[in-house]
């Protein structure tokens, strides 16, 4: 059964399943273009980085720290996966809103008529 | 390696905001991280070679990326902060707690504190248009405040605190020099700063080089010799005529020294330097774009410098300033006087990597080098090393600091008085507050709302602010003195702006922080009760009313009080005796080509035939001539020796030494008080004649009479050529005295220094020439510039202006301070009268029903004000008591701007307090008296 506490935003709910098709070696940067390809959009950077952030605090998601490259400036990269906390918050999401979206076509159907 | 193949830095200043914004530890660095990677890749350095956009669209790209993330974080936080989280960002609640998990969820998603955030801001600008006297007021206040203190922050941090414009500005030293066996420079009396500041710095040339074999490679990596600026006649070409222009003679080192890279061509080399040979010059960008077209190629290109050829050899930068902004060129010293006698010359180094002035001041004195003073060979001089940038703005720092204290004073007495209307603003909307907390606004709440209204009030005081402090830094040089140094370093730019932010955050805090903890201890009940509306809450808040106003008063007498002083010394200098009558004469300066002009006779025939064609210019009722017009900021001194006087042992007979016309104390109205002029039929006088001012009676002959006594000056004659320096003495040359003048005094004349006037017989290639005029003077300047064209086309004609205009330049610098600071204290006292009339007009408002009732129960009105009045009476003489502490513990500051005054003139002092005083109470007696004559019945009713 779903739990309808735990639901998630949109943009929280894109983050996390592009980080799941970004797969291993996942950070902030290949995140935000998988999620400018399958958004069809532009997606600002802060907005990406916020949303990380808090996405972490809830345990949705856990980093880890790569290690420290010039290329970067000595600073090191986030790698990114989903916790089971997060993959299971996703099904939740999922699983409410199937039972929306469930005869959406009947539905606005009987209502044009 | 090359600055292109140095690995690409994003902004610092985007980078620090970045890590000031963004979450400590790994997460903030690995934004910090990403944004590098994407920032080289931008620059065109990423590892597969692809062409970039270039440093500047990547640093562009890097700016705007950093301001959006700043500003997504700090809102984040923020609104974070606001619903009672913890700002840091750590974890609320657990992974494993789901309702943890929800609840920040649902606290994000509903996005109230965002809401709540933008209705206060609603609210904020509501009020604010609600209320627009209050809103013009103050605004007006904080605008006014925060713009004049970013003007004078502007002037502060260009001048004082910004970094030379030279590469790794922090190594370039100045040689100062010390007596090693003599007393100290400043224990002889009777030289004055100039001299003082011109001694300590300056040497000969065959000191220079013997220094700079000692040193470079040791203390220093290099060291360069200049003359200071001074003006040039520069030819370029036949027929093309000559420019009277600004140059410095410089060594080849020197530009080694600054290491400013020339922007075309080349520095002066070394050989240049030699003696006889053909020398170069520098050009300035600003001369290269005037004279040459900005043509970028100069090869071959000439000019003259005083008739002598000069190769161009290359042009600085816009940016390059040395010594000063004005300079146009800079000559080699092929042709420059390198005499033992001439110490015209100051010496700039730059500092091996690391070193610093005290480690090679040290270096110097352990290597115990000294060298001999030129002129004067008993004199051993120390050299020492000093910062340059001290040397450079060293005269100034003391005024700007004065500066800045007195703007930093107004922009407290501004927020004293934007806190008294803010709080007063509360107390009124009182009634409004009570209802927001019945509706369950919490007093964390209320105190969000004013902190948001006062900072939204600050940013836009701040906003009034830059404006008017681009505007003032926009009029700045028409009113700053011309020894203003390093103008160009004074802009609005980063930190000035940052400046501005700060004092505006600053200020809204402090403003908004007083009636926000009196929002936070609102209680509901308690308001809502009328009996509160006069019960003794408002004691302690009263009190801290009062204490702001004394605060106010106190700093309002202290600046009125300095502004006052230097507004009267400077008025004092204007109205001085000076000894002459600088009406009606129109003055300017000559400057006669090498070719031609050879010899003293071509001089003297040329300068007798300007003499006679000057004086029939219609209007010209008089001309005279001299070598230095007043004021024109040169001189020159010398000791002498006089018949019948022994000199104590160590005593020296400063004079300064000034050669005129026979006509010139006539065009100069300057009066005899004993004897007479030069006796002569001709401009010329041949006779062995002096004329003295009345001083050197006074100082050295114990107020005898020097007519008839004999003056032994050295070899003046063979000394000429220095201009600011002391003449060689030696040698026996004796002149008779025959009449006594009135003491010349003008800020800029050596100060308590006896003038001997000799006749004008050296004949050198420059002259001022006087003329009295009656009638419009500015209608001659063209028929001067045609006459002296026609005499000859290649003369230069200069600084055309009346002589009081001259004199006007002199006084420029305390001018601009009395302009500055008296305008400051002209502001304090407005703004303290409006403080502590609204502080008056608050506490009747307040006691509004009390004074209803004691008039009902039959009180005198007259008794009524006079108990309001006495309370604003109290609080003004607190002020003033305090102010007057305040007055003779830090005007003692202001001793050395003040001419032939005490910084403690006890007329001032008195009038100053008066004035306050009279206008405070004022206002306090204008809301008492209202209050009194209205309608006790109304009052009550109002309740």
């Amino acid at each position: 059964m779903p739990n309808p506490n735990n639901l998630l935003g949109t943009f929280e709910q894109v983050v996390l399943l592009a980080i799941l098709r970004v797969g291993k070696g996942a950070y902030p940067p290949l995140v935000r273009k998988a999620l400018e390809e399958g958004l069809g959009r532009s997606v600002s950077r802060g907005s990406v980085y916020v949303t990380l952030d808090r996405l972490e605090e809830k345990g949705l998601l856990e980093s880890s720290q790569g290690e420290r490259k010039k290329n970067r400036s000595g600073h090191p990269k986030r790698f990114l996966a989903v916790t089971e906390e997060g993959a299971a918050a996703l099904r939740d999401v999922r699983d409410t809103l199937d039972g929306f979206w469930e005869d959406l076509d009947a539905l606005v159907d009987a209502e044009a008529k | 390696m090359s600055a292109q193949d140095r690995t690409p830095r994003p902004p610092r200043l985007a980078e620090t905001l970045l890590r000031l914004c963004l979450p400590k530890g790994y997460r903030g660095n690995s934004v910090r991280g990403d944004l590098y990677e994407e920032y080289l890749e931008r620059v065109g350095r990423n590892r597969t070679g692809a062409a970039g956009q270039g440093r500047i669209g990547a640093a562009a790209w890097y700016w705007a990326e950093a301001l959006r993330i700043s500003a997504r974080y700090v809102w984040f936080r923020g609104t974070r902060w606001a619903r009672g989280g913890s700002p840091s960002g750590r974890r609320t609640g657990g992974a494993g707690n789901p309702e943890a998990v929800a609840h920040a969820s649902s606290r994000f998603c509903r996005g109230s504190v965002v809401r709540d955030l933008a209705q206060d801001l609603r609210f904020g600008l509501r009020g604010l248009r609600r209320e627009p006297g209050w809103t013009v007021a103050t605004l007006g206040t904080l605008g006014l405040a925060i713009g004049a203190t970013s003007a004078i922050f502007a002037v502060v941090y260009g001048v004082l605190l910004r970094p030379l414009p030279y590469p790794d500005p922090g190594r370039l030293a100045i040689v100062e020099f010390a007596p090693a066996n003599q007393p100290a420079l400043d224990a002889r009396e009777s030289w004055d700063e100039y001299m003082l500041a011109h001694r300590r710095v300056s040497t000969t040339f065959p000191a220079y080089e013997a220094l700079r074999r000692e040193v470079v490679g040791g203390p220093f990596l290099e060291l360069g010799a200049y003359d200071d600026d001074w003006s040039y006649n520069v030819g370029f070409g036949p027929g093309v005529g000559t420019d009277r222009l600004s140059g410095t003679l410089v060594s080849a080192a020197l530009f080694r020294a600054l290491a400013v890279p020339p922007l075309l061509g080349r520095w002066t080399s070394d050989e240049e330097d030699l003696p006889g040979v053909r020398g170069a010059v520098v050009l300035s960008h600003g001369l290269w774009q005037e004279r040459f077209g900005a043509r970028p190629d100069l090869d071959g290109a000439t000019l003259t410098v005083d008739g002598d050829p000069y190769t161009v050899a290359g042009v600085m930068p816009p940016d390059f300033h040395f010594p000063i902004e004005t300079t146009d060129l800079w000559i080699s010293l092929s042709h420059a006087t390198r005499g033992p006698g001439s110490s015209n010359y100051e010496l700039v180094g730059r500092l091996p990597e690391g070193g610093t002035t005290q480690g090679a001041t040290a270096e110097l004195a352990s290597r115990r080098v000294v060298l001999s003073r030129g002129d004067d060979p008993d004199w051993e001089m120390r050299p020492s090393a000093a910062p340059l940038h001290g040397h450079l703005v060293g005269g100034v720092r003391p005024a700007l600091g004065l500066l800045f204290c007195a703007v930093g004073s107004l922009l407290l007495i501004a927020c004293v008085n934007v806190v008294n209307l803010t709080l007063t603003r509360a107390t009124r909307k009182e009634q409004e507050h009570t209802v927001r907390a019945a509706l369950g606004a919490g007093p964390g709440r209320l105190a969000r709302l004013f902190l948001t209204e006062s900072l939204l009030v600050s940013v836009l005081g701040a906003a009034l602010g830059m404006g008017l402090a681009w505007g003032l830094l926009k009029g700045l040089p028409t009113v700053a003195p011309d020894a203003l140094p390093l103008r160009t370093a004074i802009r609005l730019d980063t930190p000035v702006v940052a400046f501005t932010l700060a004092i505006a955050l600053v200020v809204g805090l402090a403003v908004g922080l007083v009636p926000a903890l009196h929002a936070a201890r609102l209680r509901i009940v308690t308001r809502f009760t009328s009996a509160a509306r006069w019960a003794s809450r408002g004691l302690a808040e009263g009190r801290l009313r009062d204490g702001l106003v004394v605060v106010q008063l106190c700093m309002a007498l202290m600046l009125m009080v300095s502004g006052a002083l230097l507004v009267k010394s400077f008025a004092a200098m204007l109205g001085e005796e000076t000894g002459f009558d600088p009406t009606s004469v129109l003055t300017f300066e000559t400057a006669l080509p090498r070719n031609g002009y050879g010899d003293a006779e071509a001089r003297r025939s040329f300068y007798q035939e300007l003499d006679g064609r000057v004086r029939a210019l219609p209007g010209v009722r008089e001309a005279g001539m001299t070598i230095y017009l007043p004021a024109s900021g040169s001189f020159h001194w010398n000791d002498i020796e006089l018949e019948g006087r022994v000199p104590r042992p160590g005593e020296e007979l400063r004079v300064e030494q000034k050669e005129v016309s026979s006509d010139y104390f006539r065009t100069m109205g300057m009066t005899f008080l004993e004897g007479r002029p030069f006796q002569s039929e001709r401009v010329w006088s041949d006779a062995k004649e002096v004329v003295v001012t009345e001083n050197l009676a006074r100082r050295y002959l114990a107020g005898e009479s020097p007519v008839g006594r004999r003056i032994n000056t050295g070899e003046i004659a063979a000394a000429g050529g220095s201009r600011a320096g002391q003449t060689a003495g030696g040698g026996e040359d004796w002149w008779t005295v025959v009449g006594v003048v009135a003491d010349i005094h003008y800020r800029g004349a050596l100060r308590n220094v006896p003038t001997v006037f000799f006749p004008y017989y050296s004949f050198r290639g420059g002259m001022g020439v006087a003329l009295k005029v009656d009638g419009n003077l500015s209608q001659l300047t063209v028929p001067v510039q045609r006459l002296v064209a026609n005499m000859d086309p290649d003369v230069t004609l200069f600084n055309v202006m009346p002589l009081q205009a001259r004199l006007g330049r002199a006084v420029a610098g305390p001018r601009f301070q009395a302009l500055l600071i008296g305008a400051f204290g002209g502001l304090s006292l407005i703004l303290s009268v409006v403080g502590i009339y609204g502080v008056m007009a608050y506490a009747v408002a307040r006691r509004q029903r009390e004074m209803g009732i004691r008039r009902a129960l039959g009180a005198d009105a007259g008794r009524l004000v006079g108990r309001v009045a006495f309370h604003g009476l109290r609080l003004t003489m607190l002020g003033i008591g305090m102010g007057m502490i305040g007055v003779f513990a830090f005007t003692g500051l202001l001793e050395g701007y003040l001419y032939g005054m005490e910084p403690h003139d006890p007329m001032t002092l008195i009038s100053a307090a008066a004035l306050l005083a009279g206008a405070s109470l004022t206002a306090c007696l204008v809301p008492a008296v209202r209050a009194a004559r209205a309608d006790p019945l109304l009052a009550l009713r109002s309740e």
